[in-house]
This record gives structure tokens, C-alpha cells and sequence, in this order.
């Protein structure tokens, strides 16, 4: 079902936790099964210096959020912003079926840290 | 390379073959390959093997030979009870009751039946997943033809009242079918003495093969045929049988009903020490189904904060194989049906592992588990968005 790539990163996530004093951060919640993503950033200058992320989810949820924390570094904010759900799974080389919402979760959560930024200007 | 422990706590789902039932399977595969419907010695050998199967199966459930149908499995027989059952009575009436809580057989039968003009009741459940039973008092009617319950269920392990729903259902000139697959073994199930109409069972549950099942179906009551064609099963369900798996099944049976007391008290103490360990190691759990009224080899429980799916992969990855609610459900993103209708959040219904154990689970096996299972549910809270306090929770 997962390829060893989604499996690697769901045993070896790397950037978890919360940044203390980060200066963004984005969350969401799928609505039908209540997986949480929250994902923190430290922008310097106009570039994502740091990130992380924290997960409640399945093993495909876990791997593309720690896949995504190491996507938007040294990427510019509106560079992040574009990054689509369709590039985090090609990172992780596929998604079964029924599993493609954990990319979309990932992507998602980047737009949300990307609009809190906005927000704060 | 050191051979990986492996522990198989996933017996809800299928079992390991009986070793006595497989070597009667490689006598039927070896020596007796004979059309059961041939009129020569090697397939009359084969339908001997077929009556003694039979004989088996009817006596574990108290019912006669003649009432007894091989299927392909539970699947089938709930579909063929459900519709076949349903479609010959329309004449009577056009309403069927069940519950919220049956396995998807049953329920996608229902539905089907709706598509057709049958009208359903869906009897809901309390917390610990017992079916209301004044809930079917109140939607039986003049139309109401047939009434499905599970004996007890596939997610967390609850008996249900069949008794009771057999004697309202008998009272009421209903027809009483009861998918017993989660209950053969597990509890004594004589359909005389209870009351069933009709009931289903699936070899692979209790130490039998996969692919075969049987259905009952009390004498007088009307079913429509499954399968056209030969004049197997009766003419209700044509196709040459396939023997090795109903001897392997047939023997099954007879091992597993002969031994409910002794294999339920050694499960009871495996279920037991199972509660005692995670209690007193994993904070936050919680555990679902009924206390007492309950199959001794089922334990599902939610560990807050920690994603189902994700420990059963990282359970996987150390040799233990569990179920996140049923295997039946996996592969979709919506949380169990069973959990939700017994008004569990879809938090704790997604922190659900069900754990289900056999006659070959060792206490070893249950400290070998529980040692993982405390690391690998210690690790997804560290990861958690969800975090995780003694007794208190913060999203």
C-alpha cells in the first residue's frame, strides 16, 4: 500500500515539534476524520529559515507534513505558497488511493501559515 | 538474521487454520477430488464428506443437516438471508428492521433492498454498542417481514440480546436472522433453544479455511434460491461445492463449539492481563464496548492523542498485527460506524486499535506487545498536534 518512501519518512520524521518564537505558523483540520496538522515557520528576511511541524494523523498525514517542513525551507513565503499537494506526493513518490487528502492537508496548512503571515503585516 | 517475533492479534479479521482441520482439507485435496454430484465411488466419497460436514456444522448450532446451506462465506450468507429471506415474502410485507451497528453485508443488503421499495428501520445502539432493544418494539409493524441482528460485534466485541429479539420477532410473526460470523465459538448458539430463523456463519473466523460459510435456514421458512443451476444445496445454491474447504470448515466447528468454556476462560485471562498491562503503562486509553456482555477476545481501545492507522504501521513494523476498527472499514477516511453510533467523538473513534486475540495468544506475546505499543504511542504524542497530559488534553 505505502511505498518505502512514505514509510520512511512516517518512521523517521524530521522537524517535529514547535518552534518557540516562530513567526508563522497555520493549522487544519479535516473535518471528517479530525487529523490535525500545525505547522511552524521562522521567516528572516524573506526567507523560511526554520520550520516544523506537529501531527495528529495516519502514516501518509505524518509523512507529508515532515516532507513539507523540509519543502519550504530557504523558500521565499509566496514560494511556499505555491507549493500544491501534487508536489508533496510527487516528493514522496505517490499516495495510495484514499490517501491523497494527507497531501492536501499538507498543502493547505502552508496556505494557512501563508494568509496568518499576511494577516500580521 | 534473527527470524522477527510475530504476534497476530488481528483474529477478529481471520484465523490461523486449525492443524486438524487442515490435515482432513489435504485428504479431501489429495484422495477424494471427486464431483460430490458424480454417481461413481470417488464421488460418492466426496458426498459422504460433504454429509459428515454438514452433520458437523448443524449439531455446533443445534439444527438439522437439511437446514444447513454451504456459501462462499459470511458476505454471502448475509446477503443471500438478508435479500433472499426479504424478496420470497414480499407478499407479507415490505419492512425489514436491523441495526446501525452490523457489518457492511448486511447493511449494503439492506440498502439494496431499499432500491427495490423495502422500507428499513436502523435500530440505534447505546454506549456500549448494545442494540435498544425497546427501539425494535416500537418499529415492528403490521408490514414488518424480517428482523437482522448480529449475535455480537465485529469492532468491540458486544453480545447483543438475541434471545429477546428472537422470542419479540416470533411473537410478532417476523422472521429472526442473526449473523452470528463474529459469535460461532464464542458463545453457545443453539437456534432451537434461542429462536433463530436463520443465521450466518464464516469458516476462516474459527480456525477453518477462508472462502466458505454456511447459512441456516429453519425449516418452512421461505428464501428465495441464491444461484440457479445443478441441484446443490438443494437447488437453492448450484455450483459444485468446494469439499476441502467445507471439511476443513465442518471440522472446524466441531472442535471449536466442543471447547467455548475452556478456550473462553483462557481468553478471558489473555483479555485480562492484556487491560492490566496497557492500564498500568499507557496514560489517556480508553476502552470500547460493553464491560461484562462482551466476547472475551476483543479489546478495542482508543489512546488519545495517537492516530489508529499509525500505530497499527508502527506495530507492523515490529511484527504485531492489530486492526484499526474493521478491516472491512480500512482504506476509507470515514471513522468506524460502529464507534460514531455508540456517540464516541471521531477523535477517540480515530485513536481506535482493536486487538483481537486466539486460543494460540501467549501472556509473552501480550509483554512483547505492550512494550511496543508503549514506546510507539509515547512517540505519536510526541508528534501529536494533539497534546497529551496525564489525564488532560490540549488541542
Amino acid at each position: 500500500m505505502y511505498n518505502e518512501k512514505v514509510l520512511n519518512e512516517f518512521f523517521n520524521p524530521e522537524n517535529v515539534g514547535v518552534i518557540k518564537g516562530a513567526t508563522g505558523k497555520g493549522k487544519v483540520v479535516n473535518p471528517v476524520d479530525k487529523e490535525i496538522v500545525k505547522l511552524y515557520v521562522v521567516v528572516d528576511g524573506n526567507k523560511i529559515t526554520e520550520a516544523s511541524f506537529q501531527a495528529f494523523g495516519c502514516t501518509s498525514t505524518i509523512a507529508c507534513a515532515s516532507v513539507a517542513t523540509k519543502m519550504v525551507l530557504n523558500k521565499t513565503v509566496d514560494e511556499a505558497n505555491a507549493i500544491t499537494a501534487h508536489d508533496i506526493e510527487a516528493e514522496l513518490g505517490g499516495l495510495p488511493d484514499g490517501k491523497k487528502h494527507s497531501a492536501k492537508m499538507a498543502e493547505d496548512v502552508i496556505k494557512n501559515m501563508v494568509a496568518n503571515i499576511s494577516k500580521q503585516k | 538474521m534473527e527470524k522477527q517475533k510475530v504476534v497476530y492479534l488481528d483474529n477478529a479479521a481471520t484465523t490461523q487454520l486449525s492443524t486438524e482441520a487442515y490435515k482432513e482439507m489435504l485428504e479431501a485435496y489429495n484422495s477424494v477430488y471427486g464431483n460430490a454430484s458424480a454417481l461413481y465411488k470417488l464421488g460418492r466419497d466426496a458426498d459422504e464428506l460433504l454429509a459428515k460436514a454438514r452433520q458437523r456444522v448443524a449439531k455446533a448450532i443445534g439444527a438439522s443437516p437439511s437446514e444447513i446451506f454451504f456459501t462462499s462465506g459470511g458476505t454471502e450468507a448475509n446477503n443471500w438471508a438478508i435479500k433472499g429471506i426479504a424478496r420470497a415474502n414480499r407478499d407479507k410485507g415490505n419492512h425489514i428492521i436491523t441495526s446501525v451497528i452490523e457489518h457492511p453485508s448486511v447493511l449494503e443488503s439492506c440498502k439494496a433492498l431499499e432500491r427495490e421499495g423495502f422500507k428499513v428501520t436502523y435500530i440505534p445502539v447505546d454506549e456500549f454498542g448494545v442494540i435498544k432493544y425497546s427501539e425494535i418494539v416500537k418499529a415492528i409493524g403490521p408490514d414488518t417481514i424480517l428482523i437482522s441482528i448480529m449475535s455480537a460485534n465485529n469492532e468491540v466485541g458486544t453480545i447483543q440480546p438475541i434471545k429477546a429479539i428472537a422470542e419479540l420477532a416470533k411473537a410478532n410473526k417476523v422472521i429472526f436472522h442473526t449473523d452470528a460470523v463474529q459469535a460461532i465459538g464464542a458463545i453457545d448458539i443453539n437456534v432451537k433453544d434461542i429462536g433463530i430463523d436463520a443465521l450466518s456463519l464464516s469458516g476462516h473466523k474459527f480456525y477453518g479455511p477462508k472462502g466458505v460459510g454456511a447459512l441456516y435456514v429453519k425449516k418452512g421458512v421461505k428464501i428465495d434460491n441464491l444461484i440457479d443451476g445443478g441441484k446443490q444445496e438443494r437447488g437453492k445454491r448450484a455450483g459444485t461445492e468446494n469439499v476441502p474447504a467445507i471439511v476443513g470448515m465442518g471440522k472446524a466447528i466441531e472442535e471449536i463449539t466442543e471447547n467455548i468454556e475452556e478456550n473462553n476462560k483462557q481468553l478471558r485471562s489473555i483479555r485480562r492481563y492484556f487491560l492490566k498491562q496497557i492500564s498500568d503503562l499507557i496514560h489517556n486509553i480508553s476502552l470500547n464496548g460493553h464491560p461484562t456482555q462482551r466476547l472475551q477476545n476483543n479489546a478495542s481501545v482508543a489512546f488519545e492523542g495517537a492516530e489508529g492507522e499509525a500505530i497499527l504501521m508502527m506495530l507492523d513494523r515490529e511484527g504485531i498485527y492489530v486492526s484499526t476498527g474493521s478491516a472491512c472499514a480500512s482504506g476509507s477516511l470515514e471513522p468506524s460506524h460502529v464507534l460514531l453510533a455508540m456517540g464516541k467523538d471521531i477523535e477517540t473513534a480515530a485513536s481506535t486499535v482493536r486487538f483481537t486475540f486466539s486460543k494460540f495468544t501467549t501472556k509473552e506475546d501480550i509483554d512483547y506487545v505492550v512494550a511496543k505499543l508503549k514506546k510507539i504511542v509515547k512517540k505519536l504524542r510526541s508528534i501529536s498536534a494533539i497534546r497529551i497530559y496525564k489525564n488532560k488534553v490540549e488541542i
